[in-house]
């Protein structure tokens, strides 16, 4: 393996609405109050890495419901995740995944139809400051990826210009199925039984109200939790679904609170995050309740499909 | 004593209130967990009653460590003795542009901002926890005279280092970040920093006292 030097190899020029850098997040830190953030999707981070061998969690640009354009700096390969990205190379539009373009060649890159997120990989993954072990950009707190905040026009990416390593491509599959598995949450058994069989039956939609904190939904909302308010502040992870006094379900992401007041009727399992993550505003969404051991097979699978662990230790 | 399970989430339950022995119990466990290290423990997460922890399903089924969590729980002491925890002397502007709600505070109590200001800073507070955003410190029990109930609408913006109060809970944010507590002071100096290890210079257990100072 022969790893070369870093160095810019790519300008910004239109940011798109929410880029930022992200890898698998930041571990260890929820008991100072500090998010994982990372990559609402971990799956397509993977894939985007794999296209060109870096490891699977390697820091790549996040597209959330954008596209971004950039200049290379230099001659370059670049990797996405997602086979129906809308790409372009000087206006011309290419299907090649890894992409190889010429220095001072303009790629323009947007998520296809039906999906809000994207990840663009550069060789051996962007190269920015590590703030508390991990390359993720946690824009509410400005720290992480790019001076902490959302990417710009102007900015420069640094990273290597080309590595040779063993590329692993894998399918990337990208449905976006309607249900998500869900285990009950904590507060599950304070709703009401035909306030809880309402969540498993309902369909709701991806509100457009929804950021890397947090997706919320609309649909029926439910009622009759009668101990509103009087949940004691506890600790919440991403996928965790809280109920907040609307009696809208709101479903967690990589930017959540460490803590949280609100009951929690759900837990979408990490690989169902990913695809829950992908739906953009409108899309439909339903919850599907599954076993322990059913949610322990998930997390096993998942874990080998990414390529990385559940979490690092810290 | 509640251990419940949610995929790859447990939660060990002590109480469900705010009351510092079920904390130092929460704490206890936190500590003896960090010494152990097992191999399915990804990450612990104290808070006021209940110790949260995010598993490594795939090395242990849950249940397996559900049972473990019991036998450990069950060798801990009775009263386990809180942690020294460290005293921190933090110095404080109160009112004015750096704490808008200490007006609101005070005639809530039916008493001046001198004397909301006297008795929130003459008394030591135990941190419980962390959590919200980065560095936040939740710490008590506050004096029930000036307890307030929160904003209705939550501010968009909070300056890090803000002093609030929330009920009969005080605390300071570490970062500046939207919030709903009464905001009273801020900290001259913050306690968050990311290029520190730990970030937080408060840690659950220590003890804070509040310095008036301005």
């Amino acid at each position: 393996m022969t790893v070369l030097a870093v160095q810019p190899v790519a300008k910004v020029l239109e940011p798109g609405p929410f880029t930022t850098v992200q890898d698998s997040g930041r571990h260890g830190y929820r008991r100072f109050g500090v998010p994982a953030s990372g990559a609402l999707d971990l799956l397509s981070l993977s894939a985007a890495n794999g296209q060109l061998g870096n490891k699977p969690d390697s820091p790549a640009l996040e597209l959330f419901q954008g596209p971004v354009v950039i200049e290379a700096l230099a001659d370059l390969v670049v990797g996405h995740s997602d086979g129906s990205s809308l790409v372009s190379v000087d206006g011309g539009a290419t299907q090649a995944n890894p992409l190889r373009i010429k220095g001072g060649s303009v790629l323009r890159l947007e998520a296809g139809a039906g999906s809000a997120i994207l990840y663009l990989a550069f060789p051996g993954g962007i190269v920015v400051d590590s703030v508390m072990g991990s390359a993720s950009t946690y824009t509410r707190a400005s720290f992480g990826g790019v001076r902490g905040r959302i990417i710009q026009k102007g900015d420069i990416l640094y990273a290597q210009r080309d590595v040779e390593r063993n590329v692993s491509r894998r399918e990337m599959h990208l449905e976006l199925p309607r249900h998500h598995r869900v285990v009950r949450g904590p507060h599950a058994e304070l709703f009401p039984p035909e306030s809880l069989r309402s969540f498993f039956e309902a369909e709701y939609h991806v509100s457009f109200q929804s950021d890397r904190m947090g997706y919320r939904l609309e649909g029926p909302a439910l009622k009759g939790f009668h101990e509103w308010g009087r949940v004691l502040t506890f600790p919440v992870f991403p996928g965790m679904v809280q109920v907040t006094p609307d009696g809208l379900p709101i479903v967690l992401m990589a930017d959540c609170q460490t803590t949280g007041g609100y009951p929690v009727i759900a837990l979408v399992l990490p690989s169902d995050l990913c695809a829950l993550a992908r739906k953009p505003p409108s899309s439909p969404v339903a919850f599907k309740e599954v076993t322990e051991e059913e949610a322990r097979a998930a997390m096993v699978s998942f874990t080998e499909s990414i390529g990385f662990g559940p979490d690092v230790k810290h | 004593l509640r251990i419940r399970r949610f995929s790859n989430v447990i939660y060990v339950e002590f109480c469900d209130s705010i009351d510092p022995e079920c904390n130092a119990k929460v704490l206890h466990l936190d500590g003896a967990l960090a010494s152990r290290s097992p191999d399915w423990l990804l990450e612990a997460v104290p808070s006021y009653a209940s110790l949260a922890l995010l598993v490594d399903t795939g090395t242990r089924s849950a249940g397996a460590i559900a049972d473990e969590l019991t036998e450990i729980c069950s060798s801990m002491p009775r009263d386990p003795q809180r942690r020294k925890g460290k005293l921190h002397q933090l110095r404080v502007r109160y009112g004015d542009e750096y704490g808008p709600d200490l007006e609101f505070v005070a005639s809530n109590a039916g008493m001046t901002e001198e004397e909301a200001i006297a008795i929130h800073s003459g008394r030591e507070y135990l941190c419980y926890m962390l959590g919200f955003t980065p560095g936040f410190a939740y710490l008590g029990d506050l004096d029930e005279r000036i307890a307030a109930p929160r904003l209705e609408t939550p501010r968009l913006r909070v300056a890090a280092g803000s002093v609030g109060i929330a009920g009969r809970q005080t605390g300071f944010y570490g970062v500046e970040s939207p919030g709903g507590w009464r905001i009273i002071g801020r900290l001259e100096n913050s306690t968050f920093d990311v290029n520190r290890e730990p970030p937080s210079s408060i840690l659950p257990g220590d003890r804070v006292r509040f310095q008036r100072i301005g």
